[in-house]
């Protein structure tokens, strides 16, 4: 009987399934169902007595060795055995002299793992390896798991109430908002959803809107008064408000009124700010009674306008959000650009006495902040996420809940593969709470990056982006995979905050030739119709000082070409082309922070941002 | 008399490859002839003499191979020495003599085998 005959035989009697069990891979590979790694079965088929059975079953266990291998020690011990015994020694004999089966188990262990060959060794070792990888991956996920479920974020701080707090402390009787709100019901049931109105006697549909302004003085003269109130008082909420159904009629009201204020259950990014849409409709209403009321040669009642003009633009900055001041610098460009252009179009319109008026509420927007877009209102918006999506150990610190991944997955858009989103949040949520930096550190990286933006933005435009921090803070958050995973937070919840604040610089700048103009124009009507040689004239009765370029840092240029003066900055491509109108003004009023006009020359316009002409030949922008 | 472990974990390999030379062998029959062939001073339990054969197999210097027995015609695995076997019984079997005449010249052993006596 051969080696592997034997072998076979020792399994036979079995059950088909239990031998199959016991045959190695490659037998069966082979058709061949040996159950040879049944060594239990080759003890109890050897014929050897109970005692040396037991004792063989015993060392063999002991081993611990893989199923091949056992069956390989058992059969030469029973090999051994059967020899001892067909030359007349006793069983107790041969059970004594055998020696300590655990001993003997060591040993085997020993020398027969030293026997295997080096590809298996390497093959069990790389197996072993994985499987301990395997179960520390799972054990450290079962405890970030636990880490993860076992906290809920804690709603401590209303920042909604922050975000209130200028518009609840203007007294009631100063509010605008109410008297907006009465001219707004009229003019919008005229204009309709759209909203479209004509800005200037150039465009289509200006008959229609003189039309309708004419029809309704009352609503206008309103929204002046409007204007003219110390504060806007508009409250945000979650909702809009019951009090304005009448001018959003198709919105949805909540029917307990607080339920607006829900601060616990509502992030301050879900805030509804709907006053600001309606602002610049304000603005485009006032822009076009302006024009109008050119057409007609109303000097005082054009000025009106763009004082209130300037003042709902202040409204607008009343919350505090960086859409408000946007939406506040957009408005004031608007009454920049119309005085500009009222100048240009009309300079005998206003008088000296509107001109200073208009000049003194442009010098004025701001108040101690200027023009600017103020990035840093983001903070509380930020803060308020964080206080949803992390635990709060009380110190500032703590970590990212079940709650915060679901938040942070339906942001980024990051399916995983896994389209189910139940399924996702738990497969993912421990993993992501591990990877993404816990509260403190999110916070500090978020300040940090804030501060550099502020600190960024503090420094003139000219200058600006030389060192170029918040930039690189910025890229780096963008372009390195393990920051923009680990503060995945601030990366999502950092917008374009660059491009946003360079708004306020380029109102500042349309703001300072808006008031170079108007002072040109108070000179020219107390000389005569004459220019002043250069701007410095201007200073100290009309201008304070001469506003700076701030392309370059040095003063506005002006210049007076053929009878005509020109006020204007270098623009994008911060040379002095002499005044020169580019062919593509659009975008000469734009701005690169100096590092990266190297490698986007492509984006340069030739020519310089015309900020005032009063030759409507050279007016720009 | 029964050698110390230590001694025995030198002398054990060296013994078997000796027994080896003569022709191949089964467990059982190294363990007999062991026993017989040193008066019992050799004499080491099976605990021993498989964890040994499977060592020395692994180092390549014995190979086993399962046969029928011709008495019972069941499969034995026997030993044989390999040619690497066979150097590695040379060298050592010239370190043991080295070993055994250094002993002799110190007066631990006498050159007849007998014990010396201090």
């Amino acid at each position: 009987m051969s080696h592997t005959q034997q072998q076979t035989a020792d399994a036979g009697g079995a059950s088909l399934f239990h031998r199959l069990s016991h045959t190695p891979l490659r037998d069966a590979l082979r058709g061949r169902i040996s159950g040879r790694l049944d060594y239990e079965r080759i003890v109890r088929g050897s014929g050897l007595n109970a005692p040396i059975d037991a004792l063989v079953l015993s060392v063999v266990r002991k081993t611990r060795l893989r199923r091949i291998e056992k069956a390989d020690v058992t059969r030469e011990l029973v090999s051994h055995f059967r020899s001892g015994l067909a030359a007349g020694t006793s069983s107790d004999e041969l059970i004594e002299s055998f020696g300590d089966p655990k001993q003997a188990a060591l040993l085997i262990r020993r020398a027969v793992k030293r026997r295997r060959p080096m590809v298996m060794s390497a093959m069990i070792h790389s197996m072993k390896g994985v499987a301990a990888l395997v179960l520390i991956l799972a054990m450290a996920y079962v405890l970030m798991a636990i880490r993860l479920y076992s906290g809920h974020p804690t709603i401590s701080h209303n920042y909604l109430a922050d975000l209130n707090s200028n518009a609840e402390s203007v007294p009631e009787s100063d509010r605008a908002w109410p008297l907006y709100r009465e001219a707004l019901i009229v003019l919008r049931a005229e204009f309709g959803e759209r909203l479209n109105i004509a800005f200037h006697p150039e465009e289509d549909d200006w008959q229609r809107t003189v039309e309708v302004i004419e029809r309704h003085p009352e609503a206008i003269n309103t929204l002046r008064q409007a204007a003219a109130m110390p504060g806007l008082g508009y409250v945000a909420g979650f909702s809009h408000d019951p009090a304005d159904s009448a001018l959003w009629p198709d919105e949805e009201y909540p029917a307990d009124p607080n339920a607006r204020f829900d601060f616990e259950s509502k992030s301050i990014i879900e805030v509804q700010l709907p006053q600001l849409g309606s602002l610049r409709f304000v603005g485009k209403l006032l822009t076009a009674d302006a024009y109008r009321a050119a057409e007609h040669g109303d000097g005082t009642a054009a000025a009106n306008d763009l004082v209130a003009l300037v003042r709902t633009a202040e409204h607008a900055r009343e919350t505090p959000t960086l859409i408000s001041d946007l939406v506040g610098v957009s408005l004031l460009a608007l009454a920049c650009e119309t005085t500009t252009r009222l100048l240009q179009e009309s300079p005998q319109l206003l008088t000296e006495a509107d001109s200073l008026r208009l000049a003194h509420e442009l010098a004025s927007y701001g108040g101690r902040d200027g023009v600017t877009v103020r990035i840093g209102h983001e903070r509380d918006w930020f803060r308020d996420l964080v206080q949803r999506m992390y635990t709060d150990d009380g110190n500032g610190n703590g970590h990212l809940t079940d709650e915060g991944t679901a938040l942070l997955m339906s942001w980024s858009d990051a399916s995983f593969a896994v389209p189910d989103p139940d399924l996702r949040a738990v497969l993912t949520g421990a993993g992501l709470s591990f990877v993404i930096a816990d509260r403190k550190d999110t916070l500090n990286e978020y300040d940090r990056i804030m501060n550099h933006m502020i600190a960024q933005f503090q420094q003139p435009m000219w200058e600006r982006g030389r060192a170029g921090t918040s930039y690189q803070s910025l890229e780096k958050l963008v372009t390195n995979r393990v920051w923009s995973f680990k503060y995945l937070l601030p990366r999502l919840m950092m917008p374009a905050l660059d491009r946003a604040a360079i708004n306020g610089d380029l109102a500042a700048i349309r703001r300072d030739g808006a008031l170079v103009a108007l002072a040109l124009h108070v000179y020219r009507l107390r000389h005569d119709g004459h220019w002043p040689a250069t701007l410095e004239d201007l200073v100290p009765d009309l201008l304070a000082r001469v506003p700076i370029d701030r392309y370059d840092g040095q003063p506005l240029r002006y210049q007076v070409i053929d009878g005509e003066a020109v006020v204007y900055c270098l623009g994008v491509d911060c040379d002095d082309d002499g005044g020169m109108v580019p062919e593509e003004e659009s975008r000469v009023a734009e701005w690169l922070p100096p590092a990266d006009r190297n490698t986007n020359s492509s984006r340069f316009v030739d020519g310089d941002w015309v900020l005032w002409s009063s030759s409507s030949s050279q007016q720009g922008d | 008399m029964r050698i110390e472990r230590e001694l025995m974990r030198g002398a054990g390999p060296v013994a078997v490859l000796k027994l080896l030379e003569r022709g191949e062998m089964y467990g059982y029959e190294l363990v007999e002839s062991l026993s017989q062939q040193s008066d019992g001073v050799l004499a080491m339990g099976q605990s021993t003499l498989y964890p040994l054969l499977y060592n020395l197999e692994a180092k390549g210097l014995i190979a086993g191979s399962w046969r029928e027995a011709p008495e019972t015609g069941r499969a034995r695995k026997y030993y044989a020495l390999t040619g690497k076997g066979k150097k590695r019984l040379a060298s050592d079997a010239k370190q043991w003599q080295a070993l055994v005449n250094a002993m002799s010249v110190i007066g631990v052993v006498s050159r007849d085998g007998k014990r010396s006596v201090a």
